[in-house]
């Protein structure tokens, strides 16, 4: 088991089954995401207001504007300097945990079905690509942004003038206010995953993730912005390859779960790359006694196998679901078409009643859409 | 008295950069009594004591790693 994916599943336990499925992929991308975007994005722009924060505590009797703030912040020692960032993080991490908490629930409420399920995918893909292709510099998806109702951005102003040594604690809970495209895709993820705790998880493990380079580029930079040039573009560039990539993964998730024939298994199905051809109808997977078919498909930890059986059509049908050491997302198990949802076992057999098959192909995938399979059901010459 | 400028400018992704832009010309550029930036309309209202030169705001809006040309003056 994935280390992660231990801790999660240790602190919280009622999230473990959930997360099986999708903890090891996309909380990978969401930390190398955040790795990214703590140089460019809102995340460093924060690091400008939290660094005006702290000049301006320094210097508390000053009137009017201050030239000299620069040379006051220059004068402060490294330890100095990481006591605001340490505090504006966790202050950040707080709120943006709580907020991916509320976001997860949101998925659970709306994901109730299925297709619901595949839809709210499907739209936070697309969400997360369109905010990927205004950063990587499309123009016309650049205007993509969030606008905060102005009582907000006050709101977020006044605590960055606030004289409080939790200033810098209060500002990073306010950050949640004014997210970005990054963070918007990240809360898009959220409510994808459609589980509280791995909501939670997604945006704790972004905030995370930026705190190195926030640190480096976004705070000690902002002394000297400048020098950031090149390498914020390229990082900027890197960010919205990523963003793009986690969302063609989420939209081809959903499309999977809704069983589309433009999802990537299915493209590849039609292209053969799978390179899987129909087993033999008399394999030992798939038999007939007294009128009644039963076909075994293996579930291993990453795959079912084989990827493609197939099967005699018009006769009542068992499907027997043998699950070998499965673990993750292979054990959530779902047939789109005929609305069949079950939770495998690691070691064992479940059945699932298919009644008579029509002719045509009958797919499946695990609950997330990431691994699939199906059956191939022809009508019966002899 | 007192002048108002405006700028349009571009390189802004977020809320957060609109902040930002205020926060660094009300206090790094002597003179400037208020600045607001849209970050939709892509636009900065800075009102300052007469007489600044608004190639300076400019100049502190493009060190803040935004583009900004002097479009206004009343």
């Amino acid at each position: 088991m994935h280390p992660l994916m231990w801790m999660s599943c240790r602190w919280f336990p009622p999230s473990c089954e959930r997360l099986h499925s999708t903890v090891s992929t996309s909380l990978f991308s969401v930390l190398l995401l955040g790795l990214l975007a703590g140089g460019v994005s809102c995340a460093a722009v924060q690091g400008g207001l939290l660094a005006g924060l702290v000049s301006r505590q320094r210097q508390p009797v000053t009137t009017g504007p201050s030239p000299r703030r620069a040379a006051a912040v220059a004068q402060a020692g490294v330890g100095d300097d990481l006591a605001p960032v340490g505090g504006f993080l966790v202050g950040k991490l707080a709120s943006h945990a709580l907020l991916g908490a509320l976001l997860g629930a949101l998925g659970t409420a709306v994901q109730l079905g299925m297709h619901l399920r595949a839809m709210v995918q499907i739209g936070a893909g697309l969400l997360i690509i369109a905010m990927g292709l205004g950063q990587v510099g499309v123009k016309a998806f650049q205007g993509l942004t969030f606008t905060p109702p102005a009582s907000w951005t006050r709101l977020v102003r006044g605590r960055a003038r606030s004289q409080s040594a939790l200033a810098p604690a209060v500002l990073g809970v306010a950050s949640v206010l004014i997210p970005c495209g990054v963070t918007l895709s990240v809360m898009a993820l959220a409510v994808a995953s459609g589980s509280p705790w791995q909501g939670a998880l997604i945006m704790a493990v972004f905030v995370v993730g930026t705190a190195p380079l926030f640190t480096v580029l976004g705070f000690a930079a902002a002394r000297a912005r400048r020098a950031a040039g090149t390498w914020a573009k390229r990082l900027a560039v890197a960010t919205g390859v990523l963003i793009l990539a986690l969302g063609a993964y989420t939209l081809n998730g959903g499309l999977e779960l809704s069983g589309s024939p433009v999802a990537a298994s299915q493209i590849a199905y039609a292209l053969a790359l799978t390179g899987d051809a129909p087993a033999a109808v008399t394999g030992p997977r798939v038999s007939v006694e007294a009128g009644h078919q039963t076909v075994i498909v293996s579930a291993v930890t990453g795959a079912y196998t084989p990827a493609n059986l197939e099967v005699a059509a018009g006769l009542p049908t068992t499907l027997i679901v043998r699950s070998d050491k499965a673990q993750g997302c292979v054990r959530s198990f779902v047939i789109p078409s005929l609305n069949v949802e079950k939770i495998l076992p690691v070691n064992g057999d479940t059945r699932i009643d298919l009644g008579v098959l029509k002719p045509g192909p009958l797919g499946y995938s695990c609950g997330m859409g990431m691994y699939t399979g199906r059956l191939t059901v022809t009508e019966q010459t002899s | 008295m007192s002048t108002t400028y405006v700028f349009t400018v571009s390189g802004m992704h977020c809320a957060s950069c609109g902040l930002l832009i205020d926060e660094t010309l009300e206090d790094e550029v002597p003179g400037v009594q208020r600045a607001e930036t849209s970050v939709r309309k892509g636009r900065t209202v800075v009102t300052a004591d007469d007489g600044l030169d608004p190639a300076v705001i400019a100049a502190a809006i493009t060190a803040a790693g935004y583009q900004a040309v002097h479009a206004l003056q009343t």
